[in-house]
């Protein structure tokens, strides 16, 4: 049913038609059902009232006819005479047995002609005993506190409806006063009623239909009349919401349950001067049965002409629906593929557009569709055909695509791929770095290139991928395409040839740590030969002024004891000045080897040099031109400076020897260059050969017959210390020019 | 001058030397000096000594070669070598095979030298 709802236009039309009608229908049944019942309920209230005050009546009419006879009894000769007897005479007067006799006869008499009458009795009014009954049981009884005794002394007296105490049962009693002759109340008549009357009497339902019933109850409540007489039932009572208001003195309408507890409209009423309740119920079935009666019909007749409407809803909307269900028919075909098919135009309204609407569409979908298998066969061919791997993820890396050469590499198929997610197959080494590359697909240019592993049917094989996202009209990133191409060969060649590449950086390292170790060892070697050498020379050098020492203090010792003393004074200078030899090769040495700190001070440089030049011991024929060019302060260290200069100017003199240069002459030129002293010391001597201008400055290098050879590399340690350049240029045969420069101010580690 | 008692010193070392010939000529030796190998054989050419004493290490010839050159014209020539050079060093070898008497190590004990000038 539901499915058809949802499907059918018709259906829904219909259903909902009828749903609303029979809403109405049951809307209208129901109020037409109420207020039929407020009406029959009034009018059965009305015909309970009117059944209740008829019997009342009834009641009080009949009760009031007793009353009259039973006054009239008590009057006629036959009770009042026999009375007289009865309640004058002793029982066993003759007179009074025939009294009893025939008041015995009458009263039967008048039982059987009143069938209301259960027993006559006469009541001594000498403590009321009871002198007479038709029930003779009872008589010799006292009844004394009786209210029918007590009050029919004084007049006529109904006792209403009051348990018998002789048999328990309800009993009415009418009591009159018996006077005599003389006007004295000699005794009390008093009729006992039976109540069976009150029965046949209420009984008679006055037109109150079936289930209509009219009962008395007494103020005990006790039911007095009808088909529940007696107390045996009801051994407490009966109680229902009217009996018990009625108890209480009210009178008036309910709706409620009766005694067998059966709803039912009742209306009940109090008879005070009977004390009885007088009550009058009728089913509310039976009562309110037109109501419902009423309710039925509109109900039934109302969804008659429901269903006729309905029916007539559906004809219609069959027919109006039927160009839109038609339409609905064809699309749904065209739908499902039919594209040839065009949906019937069969009416010029809103309908009618609708149809050459979706024709319209139609065609453009057929066009759309012609061109998109055209293009979708290219493209199969081109993914289907190519050896590269193309898939196609959504952001959380679900396969929405996968080519076919994919599903081969990873023995899949495309239904256990599509819908799940690629990063499992992804070597879990590499996962990290696929997520992390992967994060790059969101900002511009929106590709990426990974180089993992993935285990493809084959077990696990490096891929490279290059993706790709496609953005939507907003700019974000709803799908990601990537193309990826087995590189395991590549990958596994790279992986070897890193590993060569480690090994062989492995071995240089190797190489080079022994090599670096050789070396080391060879400059330790290299320098223990040096030191060697250096202490050969020192040791060379020093011997020759050792061994003058030793010669001479041997000579002078000899002398000494010969007393030959002529030449004890030169022995004693040579070995002086010997010592002072060896002391000064200890010092040269030194200094070679230990860097001093330069202690500056200021001097005119050109006056300072001067003052040095005079110190020099000048050979013989030397002649020393002065050619000065830096008359200002400067700043050095001048005791290492003239070391340098005295070292220098010893080298030009010492290139005289042995040598005949004509004119011996040595120029000292000083000039200010830049921020320099500019000193050049030229001579024309021997000259220095080629190989030996190359090791001028090598340490332990010497050409003379006496020296360390540490005197250049002296030179050009201190010259370099101020910060200065030394460099010599010779040429054997025409002299040697040796120039070194110094800063005109020197920073000094110390002033001097 | 008698022969037997007169030295060839030759020596670069001007101070040595002097103090040698001094030392030399208070114990009754003669002494004539060279500073050369060149100037020795040029005072061999004209003098007879009893004894050279040579330098090992002398500017221009080398003591070693010098008397070499003094050996080739005068084999019976006693000779001794002096260096300050170390035992067993390049120079000291080459001298061995020069036909000298002995080499002194400077500085020399005098009577070393004294012994074998007497002999």
């Amino acid at each position: 049913m539901l499915p058809l709802l949802r499907k059918s236009l018709v259906a829904r039309l219909v259903t909902g038609f009828l749903l609303l009608s029979l809403m109405t229908v049951a809307a209208a049944s129901s109020i037409s059902y109420i207020r039929a019942r407020d009406v029959l309920v009034d009018s059965v209230y009305e015909r309970l009232r009117v059944a209740v005050t008829l019997k009342e009546n009834e009641l009080n009419r009949w009760i009031g006819d007793q009353r009259q006879e039973i006054v009239y009894l008590a009057k006629s000769p036959e009770i009042r005479d026999n009375a007289a007897q009865l309640l004058s005479r002793e029982r066993s007067h003759r007179y009074f047995r025939e009294a009893y006799f025939r008041m015995s006869e009458n009263s039967n008499a008048f039982i059987k002609r009143n069938p209301y009458f259960r027993e006559i009795s006469i009541l001594s009014a000498d403590g009321g005993r009871v002198v007479f009954s038709t029930i003779p049981e009872h008589e010799d009884t006292y009844r004394p506190h009786d209210l029918y005794f007590t009050e029919g002394l004084k007049q006529t007296y109904v006792q209403n409806v009051y348990p018998s105490p002789q048999s328990q049962e309800p009993t009415m009693t009418v009591a009159t006063p018996l006077i005599n002759e003389r006007g004295e109340r000699r005794g009390v008549l008093a009729v006992h009623f039976n109540l069976d009357w009150m029965e046949r009497l209420i009984l008679e339902n006055a037109g109150l239909g079936e289930t209509g019933e009219t009962y008395l109850v007494d103020k005990y409540n006790d039911f007095v009349s009808g088909r529940h007489f007696g107390r045996s039932e009801f051994p407490r009572g009966v109680h229902t919401l009217g009996i018990d208001r009625a108890v209480s003195g009210e009178s008036g309408y309910g709706r409620y349950l009766n005694y067998e507890g059966i709803p039912v409209v009742g209306y009940y009423r109090w008879i005070a001067e009977r004390e009885l309740v007088l009550m009058a119920e009728m089913h509310e079935q039976e009562a309110l049965a037109p109501a419902k009666s009423l309710g039925l019909i509109i109900s039934f007749v109302g969804s008659i002409i429901s269903f006729l409407l309905a029916v007539a809803i559906f004809l219609l909307a069959r027919k109006t629906a039927g160009p839109i269900l038609a339409i609905a028919e064809t699309s749904r075909r065209i739908a499902a593929g039919e594209l040839d098919l065009d949906v019937p135009v069969l009416t010029g309204d809103e309908v009618g557009t609708l149809a050459r609407a979706i024709n319209t569409m139609v065609a453009k979908l057929r066009s759309l569709y012609v061109s998109a298998a055209r293009d979708e066969e290219k493209y199969r061919l081109l993914v289907e055909n190519q050896t590269d791997l193309v898939v196609k993820v959504d952001l959380e890396g679900r396969f929405l695509f996968v080519s076919s050469t994919y599903c081969e590499m990873f023995g899949r198929s495309e239904g256990e791929l599509l819908g799940n997610a690629f990063m499992p197959l992804v070597h879990p080494d590499d996962q990290e770095a696929t997520a992390r590359e992967m994060e790059k697909l969101f900002v511009a240019p929106h590709t990426c290139y990974i180089e993992q592993r993935a285990m493809t049917r084959d077990g696990w094989r490096w891929f490279a991928w290059v993706d790709s996202a496609v953005l939507d009209e907003n700019g974000e990133v709803f799908e990601i395409i990537g193309v990826g191409r087995d590189i395991t060969d590549r990958k596994l060649a790279e992986i070897e040839l890193e590993k060569y590449q480690k090994h062989l950086e492995e071995i240089v390292e190797e190489r080079t740590s022994q090599l670096r170790d050789v070396q080391s060892e060879l400059v330790q070697k290299e320098r223990l030969a040096a030191l060697g050498q250096l202490a050969a020379t020192v040791s060379h050098e020093i011997r020759n002024p050792l061994g003058t020492i030793r010669n001479a203090v041997y000579t002078i010792d000899e002398s000494l004891a010969r007393e030959e003393l002529v030449n004890v004074r030169k022995l004693a200078e040579l070995a002086q000045r010997n010592i002072d030899r060896c002391d000064r090769i200890i010092n040269e040495m030194l200094d070679f080897t230990r860097k001093r700190e330069l202690i500056v001070s200021s001097y005119n440089f050109d006056n300072w040099l001067q003052s040095v030049v005079l110190e020099l011991d000048v050979p013989e024929g030397v002649v020393i031109r002065k050619n000065l060019g830096c008359d200002r302060e400067v700043t050095f260290d001048s005791e290492l400076i003239r070391r340098v200069i005295i070292n220098i100017m010893s080298n030009a003199f010492h290139s005289f020897m042995n040598y005949d240069a004509g004119r011996k002459i040595v120029n000292l030129t000083t000039k200010v260059r830049e921020s320099m002293v500019e000193v050049s010391v030229a001579d024309n001597g021997s000259g220095i050969s080629p190989e030996n201008l190359k090791k001028i400055f090598e340490p332990l290098f010497s050409t003379k017959g006496f020296g360390v050879g540490l005197g250049m590399a002296i030179v050009k340690n201190i010259v370099e210390d101020h910060g200065g350049e030394i460099s010599v240029s010779s040429e054997a045969g025409e002299g040697t020019t040796v120039t070194f420069t110094v800063p005109l101010a020197t920073n000094g580690g110390r002033h001097g | 001058m008698d022969d037997r008692r007169h030295l060839l010193l030759v020596e670069d070392d001007r101070d040595f030397s002097e103090s040698l010939r001094l030392l030399l000529e208070i114990k009754g030796f003669a002494v004539t000096r060279a500073v050369s190998g060149e100037e020795a054989l040029d005072l061999f050419e004209e003098n007879r000594f009893c004894c050279v004493l040579m330098d090992i290490k002398l500017p221009g010839m080398s003591g070693v070669e010098t008397l070499a050159a003094i050996m080739s014209r005068a084999p019976d020539t006693r000779a001794l070598l002096m260096t300050g050079c170390e035992r067993g060093s390049d120079e000291v070898i080459s001298a061995s095979r020069s036909g000298a008497i002995s080499v002194l190590y400077k500085p020399f004990r005098i009577n070393e030298l004294l012994n074998y000038i007497d002999n």
